[in-house]
């Protein structure tokens, strides 16, 4: 009797443990995607049909930027600054590892020393 | 298309017409104490507002079923037990009051020797997230700590027994008695102008301007105990007091005194409830003797029940309270966008913004203004409205002898959960992302490279909080935040009306104001937070 009971509880303990441990996201690839999204900021404003672009979190992301004019950027809660002018289109890529709904303000437009802080866009990170 | 930058409500300077170009008032804090809660998903906003509705017919129908006007509600008093006598322990208590006017010396001192950006100065965090968001969860959820760590109270009675010791045989202070007429319209008018600088005022974020402000208050609370008592002041002049006193009416805790003739004795006049006995009076606890004295813990929300009507000023500064937390919320919404954009190119307010300006800050600022003031009194008359609604709900043999004013003295409370909830959850992922700035902050609250606690280089960590775990939360707050306030309600009216089926009869539009709160609560919840600066 004993014996059969053991003959039980193995494969099912054994079966426990596969379970508990935690399947890889993507069991299939090989390498994290990164997800590309196009921004041109044309006459100070971002050309888009809404002011959010939204992203699930775990996602990395490539924010592909270009500009008609001189500017500086400043991604709100990741922190993340950085420049784009006509001459340097510039790329910004990161882990959207944070839930929530994050400004990307604009400073100095055209080199001029930066006023206000008006929302060019928002990036939105939805829990997966 | 090209989408438009929405108006800033908090933003340095704004450009309106030529007549309305302003100079930035200083630094700007840019990005400071922002909120980055994603929307609550369409569908969980609808659940919410349909398991409101629907959880508010299960409590009619508990109260159909027989008159309960719940005289006594459950007691267990901490002070019967060791471990609450030691968390009441004088010294205890006097460490706690040590600490709390460090923190109001630290945020003054703060303001005038540290830097002006809020990210390396303690007082903007210091005051807004760690004290005044704080604050409200404790008292709401914990009990009234203010009243026990008030840093004025403690100043003034520290004050007071030195000059006791040195001088015993003159009185300390005027203790002008306090003119029977005033009540606390003084508290209600410092809370008011307290809210306009929370919300409206360009330099709220500003640590110099916050410095000067806390001066100018504390000058105000401390003239106003010494010349009127300080319980007196207390009672009827300090806000904060006032407020957190009606947020602690909903936790579970009380402090309550067992010997009827100390209330007798009591300058307060009002603090012996039928029912509850006196309750949360401090003046009658420090009064009474030790073994007259109760600390409680309590069920939820029975603080709020009464046995007769809260004076007026009191109504008017609940309702402050609960139209403050609507607007906050709504100051984040694209529609108070539109809205502001509209008011500062109108024509007809052109003349009130030019007026307004100069002493608000800026013309967003006294746009803003306008409609903080406007909302405010839109609220008070909305809810006298229903408070007539309610009394002429009921056939008029039931409602003998009751006036409006009456009845919107005894409801006006049972709103009071519904705007916790709303405040708990829209501050929630706040607290928890804009509260980690104070780790660095206490290393270096002057900003000048010092690292006291070795966390200068805490870097805040924005997932620390899951949009879903506070959308869920913030929905189920409100919900159960709505079915607490239907039944207080409830039991109100059959405290009030006496026969059930007036009582009933009487709670029709109060169910109706509260769905619609509830709703707007909500809906603001789901809403995409608009930049605010």
């Amino acid at each position: 009797m004993k014996t059969s009971r053991y003959s039980l509880w193995c494969p099912m303990f054994a079966t426990l443990l596969l379970f508990s441990v935690p399947a890889p996201a993507n069991a299939g690839a090989d390498e994290t995607s990164i997800r590309t999204i196009e921004l041109v900021i044309s006459e100070r404003m971002v050309q888009l049909e809404e002011n959010s672009i939204r992203v699930t979190q775990g996602e990395t992301i490539d924010l592909a930027w270009k500009s008609d004019e001189p500017v500086k950027l400043h991604l709100h809660g990741y922190d993340i600054e950085f420049e784009v002018s006509p001459e340097a289109p510039t790329s910004v890529t990161f882990e959207a590892h944070a839930t929530g709904r994050f400004p990307i303000t604009s400073h100095g437009f055209g080199g001029e020393h930066g006023h206000g802080d008006e929302a060019l866009l928002y990036l939105e990170v939805y829990p997966d | 298309m090209p989408i438009e930058s929405p108006v800033n409500v908090g933003v340095k300077f704004t450009q309106a017409g030529c007549l309305l170009a302003i100079v930035p008032s200083g630094v700007s804090a840019h990005g400071f104490a922002q909120r980055y809660d994603l929307p609550v998903p369409l569908g969980l906003y609808i659940g919410g507002a349909a398991a409101a509705v629907a959880l508010s017919f299960v409590v009619i129908a508990f109260f159909m079923r027989g008159e309960r006007i719940f005289e006594h509600y459950p007691r267990f008093n901490l002070l019967e037990n060791p471990v609450g006598r030691i968390l009441a322990s004088p010294f205890l208590v006097r460490m706690l009051r040590a600490f709390s006017v460090g923190w109001l010396a630290l945020v003054i001192a703060s303001g005038y020797i540290g830097p002006e950006n809020p990210f390396e100065n303690i007082a903007p965090t210091a005051i807004w997230v760690i004290w005044w968001v704080g604050f409200a969860y404790i008292s709401g959820l914990a009990g009234d700590l203010w009243t026990v760590i008030n840093p004025w109270s403690a100043l003034y009675g520290w004050a007071e027994s030195l000059w006791l010791t040195l001088f015993p045989s003159h009185r300390f202070g005027l203790s002008l008695r306090w003119p029977g007429w005033p009540g606390r319209r003084p508290a209600v008018l410092l809370f008011a102008w307290f809210v306009w600088a929370e919300l409206i005022w360009p330099e709220s974020d500003t640590p110099a301007s916050l410095a000067k402000a806390a001066l100018i208050y504390s000058t105000i609370t401390l003239t106003g105990m010494f010349l009127f008592g300080r319980r007196s002041w207390l009672r009827n002049g300090e806000a904060f007091t006032v407020v957190f006193g009606f947020l602690a009416r909903f936790a579970p805790s009380e402090i309550r005194v067992a010997d009827a003739a100390v209330c007798a004795a009591c300058g307060s006049g009002i603090c012996r409830d039928r029912f509850a006995g006196c309750v949360n009076c401090l003046e009658c606890f420090e009064a009474a003797a030790q073994d007259q004295r109760e600390w409680n813990l309590r069920p939820w929300a029975v603080g709020l029940l009464t046995s007769r009507p809260i004076s007026t000023p009191s109504m008017v500064f609940v309702l402050v309270m609960l139209s403050s937390v609507t607007f906050d919320g709504l100051l984040a919404t694209s529609l108070w966008a539109d809205l502001a954009r509209w008011m500062i190119y109108s024509e007809t307010l052109r003349p009130l913004i030019i007026a307004l300006q100069d002493i608000t800050g800026n013309a967003v600022a006294a746009v803003g203004t306008i409609a903080l003031i406007t909302f405010l009194l839109l609220f008070q008359l909305l809810y006298l409205l229903f408070s007539a609604l309610m009394l002429f709900s009921v056939p008029a043999a039931d409602r003998v002898g009751i006036s409006v004013r009456q009845v919107g003295g005894l409801f006006v409370l049972s709103l009071v959960p519904i705007a916790l909830a709303y405040h708990l959850a829209h501050y929630l992922s706040y607290l928890a992302i804009v509260g980690q700035y104070i780790i660095p902050l206490v290393s270096d609250p002057f900003g000048m490279g010092w690292d006291l606690f070795g966390t200068k280089l805490y870097m805040v960590d924005i997932g620390v909080v899951n949009a879903r775990f506070v959308w869920y939360t913030s929905v189920i707050a409100i919900v159960t935040g709505h079915i607490i306030a239907v039944w207080l309600a409830h039991v109100m009216a059959l405290r009030t009306f006496h026969r059930n089926r007036a009582a009933l009869l009487s709670q029709i539009p109060m169910l109706l104001l509260m769905v619609a709160y509830t709703m707007l609560s909500l809906w603001i919840l789901a809403q995409p937070v608009v930049e605010t600066g």
